[in-house]
């Protein structure tokens, strides 16, 4: 019996036998398997910086895991040698939902994050998972790329505190002939999650000649004001070549700087530079008397001035989950 | 019977032949699609079994910082 599985815009017909895009969704004897469910293949503890998510828990540590298998192909992909493979060629330890929170505590993390390949595929692993660690009074974090169904994605918000969430391009040819997506399915995870109370910060991965023109950079940042508010913390990341990208050059320094004036002059009040260590472009500035209130320094937090969520000058509120 | 009342019936018989036979494929055709129509399904049936080797988990490993962007 052929299945057809509803959990991303991709609606994968999936044969007998066979597994959907993401590899990791089986037709076992007509039922729909999660073969790496309760199975990641990488668990370690990660500052909360490095996932980027600047406005959540500065300077603490999150238990972070991952299992194989993506829904997306991006030819550029970072991670592609766990999200890009099959189960059967790579190792995973034995993880059930209920350990998680006792494991994260154990290594003093308030949070878990589900990241490094693709939460969304792994998506029951990831549910189950986030009830428990909420159960045991922990955080979740989402680290994806947004590509899901509304249903689905609305039953997991119920259990997620903040989500980092890659906007590649306002394109939708960008979508296609990067990622194997489409754009409209991503910009509505975005807008869902942002009425959910979901803590939201979008990274930008700025790649030379594909998304850093000024048209491009302003299309994103004026929809990211427009649809989620100029608060949303936005991470323009530098681009390294890699995987099917070996072609292009790591995006120039002057690239992500033009890319922040441009966000800066849209309106969006937190704007950072990834993935190129320079001093005060991971700082967080009150978007009112422009006081410094976080300083960083690649993963590191060495000072944090926010008092109870406000700047400690001229009391703004400052958008995330300080506490 | 005068020309018009042979030609309504033969309208009517007309009309009820093509009806007949709508109904006559359809019901095949829609029993066809359903046989070939996929089931649909978003949750997934959680494995207790890996396909590929399982790995100790081990504290050393999970201190490090994963070598993984995000
Ligand atoms: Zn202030």
């Amino acid at each position: 019996m052929r299945l057809q599985c509803d959990l991303c815009p991709k609606g994968c017909i999936i044969e007998p036998g066979q597994s959907g895009e993401c590899r990791i969704r089986v037709n076992v004897d007509g039922k729909l398997l999660a073969v790496t469910y309760g199975h990641p293949c990488s668990v370690h503890v990660d500052p909360v910086e490095k996932k980027p998510l600047f406005h959540f828990l500065p300077g603490t540590d999150i238990l972070s895991i991952a299992t194989v298998g993506c829904n997306l192909h991006c030819k550029n992909c970072q991670n592609w040698e766990i999200s890009q493979t099959n189960p059967e060629d790579t190792p995973a330890v034995e993880l059930a939902p209920e350990q998680l929170a006792r494991l994260a505590k154990r290594f003093d993390c308030r949070s878990v994050a589900y990241t490094y390949s693709e939460p969304v595929a792994y998506y029951e692993y990831t549910l189950d998972s986030c009830r428990r660690v909420k159960e045991a009074g922990l955080r979740n974090v989402l680290v994806t790329a947004g590509y899901i169904n509304e249903k689905p994605w609305r039953q997991l918000c119920k259990y997620v505190d903040a989500a980092n969430i890659d906007l590649k391009a306002l394109s939708d040819s960008f979508y296609r002939d990067i990622c194997s997506a489409t754009l409209k399915p991503v910009l509505n995870t975005l807008v869902v999650s942002k009425s959910l109370g979901v803590e939201v910060e979008v990274t930008n991965l700025v790649i030379p000649t594909l998304n850093d023109s000024d048209k491009m950079l302003r299309n994103l940042t004026r929809w990211i004001v427009q649809n989620l508010g100029s608060e949303t913390p936005l991470h323009f990341s530098r681009f390294f070549p890699q995987f099917q990208m070996k072609n292009l050059p790591p995006t120039p320094a002057q690239t992500l700087d033009r890319a922040k004036q441009i966000a800066k002059s849209e309106g969006l009040h937190y704007v950072y530079i990834g993935n190129l260590t320079r001093p005060g472009a991971e700082d967080t500035f009150c978007p009112n008397c422009h006081k410094r209130l976080v300083q960083r320094y690649g993963y590191l937090v060495s000072e944090n001035l926010i008092e109870s969520g406000c700047c400690p000058d001229c009391k703004t509120e400052i958008y995330g989950i300080w506490n | 019977m005068n020309i018009t009342q042979a030609g309504v019936r033969t309208r009517r018989r007309f009309m009820k032949f093509t009806g007949c036979a709508a109904v006559g494929l359809a019901v095949p055709v829609g029993w066809l699609a359903a046989q070939i129509a996929p089931t649909r399904c978003v949750e997934a049936v959680r494995s207790r079994l890996y396909p590929g080797p399982l790995k100790r988990l081990r504290d050393a490993d999970i201190k490090r910082p994963g070598r993984w962007g995000g």
